[in-house]
């Protein structure tokens, strides 16, 4: 189901390649999601705490996830998403570098159905901060 | 709006936005999810269900100027959206507690979307800090 050579099981961690966030993640989020004020009003955003724009919470989340799928699950038929939890801790920046590592919490491999996973995860920008922490089921059809 | 416009109990209901091929194909390219079809049609990735539900509760504008952020969300996904479905959200206001300090609170909020046939597809309690009156 996932990469050849890597086993699901309790406990197994996968770390997923960094990835920049770019204006055009920014301009996309702001497509579906809106909200001018937090995410394009410079002057604004400059007397915040923040002190410039932040981009999306989700589109950190979509990315990261997406980045998971596509390294770790590439060779799954099919992925379902079921939950996903998030906390968001930390603001991410247009230009900042983006991690995610996740942790399998809990899995069910029933005969002829696709696995249930259960995993936690963590988001890391810059290789400091942790922007964000949480947690998703999925079910994994795949050929392994 | 500020936080004291939002009671425990307010709740609305959305416009609603079709899902296009388009913004599928833009998701996919930003974030990466794998293609999924259901029954032939190509399927939307959980979270750009989520992105366009939160556009949704963006669209109220009320809260665009005021809210300081969003602290969390929990998604929960109860069935499939295709290309060419058009969602809507039912949001109320399941918690609100002002912070110590009195200048912002955290505003809960449970949402429902659902498509045009009135099935739910997601629920969600996300939360929200927003400006209270008076913080200037």
């Amino acid at each position: 189901m996932n990469n050849e050579g890597e086993s699901i099981q309790v406990g197994a961690v996968f770390e997923v390649p960094e990835q920049v966030f770019s204006e055009r993640d920014l301009i996309l989020g702001i497509l579906w999601e809106g909200d001018a004020q937090l995410h394009t009003n410079v002057p604004g955003m400059e007397k915040t705490s923040f002190g410039t724009t932040i981009v999306h919470g989700n589109s950190v989340t979509s990315k990261v996830i997406g980045r998971l799928f596509k390294t770790h699950f590439k060779s799954a038929e099919e992925i379902t998403v079921s939950e996903i939890d998030v906390a968001y801790l930390g603001a991410v920046h247009v230009g900042d570098t983006i991690q995610g590592k996740f942790q399998v919490e809990d899995l069910e491999s029933p005969a002829g159905r696709p696995k249930k996973l259960s995993m936690t995860f963590e988001v890391t920008k810059n290789g400091q901060q942790v922007v964000s922490k949480g947690s998703m089921r999925i079910e994994a059809a795949g050929n392994r | 709006m500020f936080f004291e416009d939002f009671p425990v109990g307010k709740s609305g209901i959305s416009v609603g936005k079709t899902i296009s091929l388009t913004d599928i194909e833009l998701y996919n390219e930003m974030a990466g999810w794998p293609d999924s079809t259901v029954s032939g049609k190509k399927a939307a990735p959980a979270m750009l269900v989520t992105m366009i539900s939160a556009g949704l509760m963006t669209r109220q504008g009320f809260y665009e100027g005021t809210l300081m952020g969003i602290l969390g969300n929990t998604w929960r996904y109860k069935a499939p959206v295709v290309a060419g479905d058009t969602l809507k959200i039912k949001y109320s206001v399941s918690k609100a507690s002002l912070t110590k300090k009195g200048d912002k609170g955290i505003i809960e909020f449970s949402i429902k979307t659902y498509n045009q046939k009135n099935e739910i597809v997601a629920e969600c309690e996300m939360k929200a800090m927003m400006r209270a009156r008076g913080n200037g």
